[in-house]
């Protein structure tokens, strides 16, 4: 997809999710991303951000992964789709060469 | 290997066959764990038998004291052991399968845990209040899109309440939860109430 | 409804439902389950390893274990039993590796203070005497008493897991029962 730095990438991926309401947490990717950010992503606000980086970068495949924990005010499927919406916008804005996959799977909710 | 035996006033209590009239300690006990049935008529007729047998089960007693002792005993000093505890469970490994959510954009594929489902199933029945959902299984192809699924959850109910009322504010519950949280085409909802809890001095007599 | 429903609280809840929510993920019952079966625990592990500084270590082996093979527990009424189980495994690992290291065939320091009074005689409950009584067997008999008379082991799993022949298991258990109730008749 070409997005430039993956780390840099995954930094403000984070901070776009945590901007969707009724997101509560950004759980840690796990090892099923072949490469993820290389480095911690520092602290977004308002959301929890565990040791692991918090969205998966594979550049190769064209995937964005990012698991969430969302709040019980909110619809889990609702917001698992304005998540993708946002992440979309925000890539479509960096003029990728191909449209990434985006998975975002809810991990928790309430 | 040691065999000191403490001693002791030889007329305290005699365990050794000659006392036993012929049997030992070993069988008794063991007569005690098949809980004296069938009936053995020469260790039933024997004063010695009978008395050493008395003496075992205040033991066996005796322990069932200690284990309930040892659970009333503070728990470990520190807290920092339990969250020692808690830091090393690894709590990915219950996510289950990821059931998927329908999306509009095209290239997002979207789901939810099984895990997060069986969570918000559990805090359904925490708003309802009065019991405690246990476990819960989700039957049926959650990875199909529209495929019948019957939920089964296990439920304390608190004492004092008419469980038809609760099995059915629970069941509208977890429904409700359902309904807005994922896109399972939910066909039963179906609670089994294992235990009625009692809570602690609410009935004299009462244990748990 | 006017009555409000009587608060019904994870830390009431029975083992069943412990169990079953953990088992399906919920660090918070488990929590429950470590704080309530912690105590005994480390009671069951410090007589199975006799005064050790790996008491500790076996008990959070022995939960993580559990919280790993909790989906697949059977019986979930069952959990204090299955607990034991587990830390007595744990810890009988621990003292056969002692074994291998050692030169003694069962070395073991001396009891700490918190084992309980030191004699039988001057403890105030029958809980309390039964326990310095376990403490004071010598510690292959203390083993094979406390796995089958508290953790419900058969002769034959305490053969094989202490490596014994059945019948010096047999044997040690008879010691330990004479020794146990002439304490306990003692201190009635």
């Amino acid at each position: 997809m070409m997005l430039g730095r993956a780390d840099e990438l995954g930094r403000a991926l984070a901070h776009v999710v945590s901007a969707v309401p009724g997101v509560r947490h950004i759980y840690p990717v796990e090892g099923r991303v072949a490469t993820v950010v290389s480095t911690l992503v520092a602290a977004v606000p308002g959301v929890e951000v565990a040791e692991r980086p918090p969205v998966g970068i594979d550049e190769e495949a064209g995937i964005v992964s990012i698991s969430i924990g969302v709040t019980d005010a909110a619809s889990a499927a609702e917001v698992a789709r304005d998540v993708s919406r946002a992440v979309s916008l925000y890539l479509v804005g960096l003029d990728p060469v191909e449209t990434p996959t985006i998975r975002v799977r809810v991990a928790s909710v309430g | 290997m040691t065999s000191d035996e403490p001693i002791r006033d030889p007329d305290a209590l005699a365990l050794e066959p000659d006392d036993l009239d012929g049997h030992t300690i070993d069988e008794l006990s063991d007569y005690l764990d098949r809980d004296m049935t069938p009936p053995d008529p020469s260790i039933d007729g024997s004063a010695g038998c009978q008395i050493a047998l008395d003496a075992l089960e205040r033991l066996r007693e005796v322990s069932r004291a200690v284990l309930l002792a040892d659970q009333a005993a503070p728990v470990p000093p520190d807290e920092s052991w339990v969250t020692r505890v808690l830091l090393g469970i690894a709590v990915d490994a219950r996510a289950g399968r990821d059931v998927p959510l329908t999306s509009t954009e095209p290239g997002a594929e979207l789901a939810i845990t099984e895990g997060a489902i069986r969570g918000l199933i559990r805090a359904a029945g925490d708003t309802v209040g009065g019991l405690l959902i246990g476990r819960v299984r989700l039957d049926g192809d959650v990875l199909v899109p529209g495929a019948p699924v019957r939920v089964t959850v296990d439920a304390s109910v608190g004492w004092g309440q008419r469980i038809p009322d609760v099995v059915s504010r629970i069941r509208d519950a977890i429904h409700t939860q359902l309904l807005r949280h994922t896109e399972l085409n939910v066909v039963a909802i179906d609670v089994n109430v294992h235990d009625i809890h009692v809570p602690e001095g609410f009935v004299r007599g009462v244990e748990r | 409804m006017d009555d409000p429903v009587a608060p019904f609280l994870l830390e009431e809840a029975d083992e069943r439902t412990l169990a079953g929510r953990a088992a399906d993920g919920d660090v918070r019952a488990f929590e429950v389950i470590v704080r309530r079966y912690g105590g005994l625990l480390r009671a069951h592990a410090r007589r199975v390893l006799g005064a050790s500084d790996q008491v500790d270590d076996a008990v959070q082996d022995t939960f993580i274990t559990a919280w790993d093979q909790l989906p697949s527990l059977q019986d979930p009424a069952q959990v204090r039993s299955w607990l034991m189980r587990i830390a007595s495994r744990k810890c009988i690992d621990r003292v056969r590796a002692r074994r291998e290291h050692a030169d003694i065939d069962d070395y073991e320091p001396a009891e700490s203070p918190e084992s309980g009074p030191a004699r039988v005689v001057e403890a105030r409950s029958r809980a309390d005497a039964a326990a310095a009584a376990i403490s004071r067997l010598p510690p292959e008999q203390r083993r094979c008493w406390v796995l089958k008379e508290l953790a419900g082991y058969s002769y034959d799993e305490i053969a094989a897991d202490l490596e014994l022949p059945v019948s010096t298991v047999r044997g040690l258990l008879s010691r330990a029962r004479k020794n146990m109730i002439r304490e306990m008749e003692e201190w009635r």
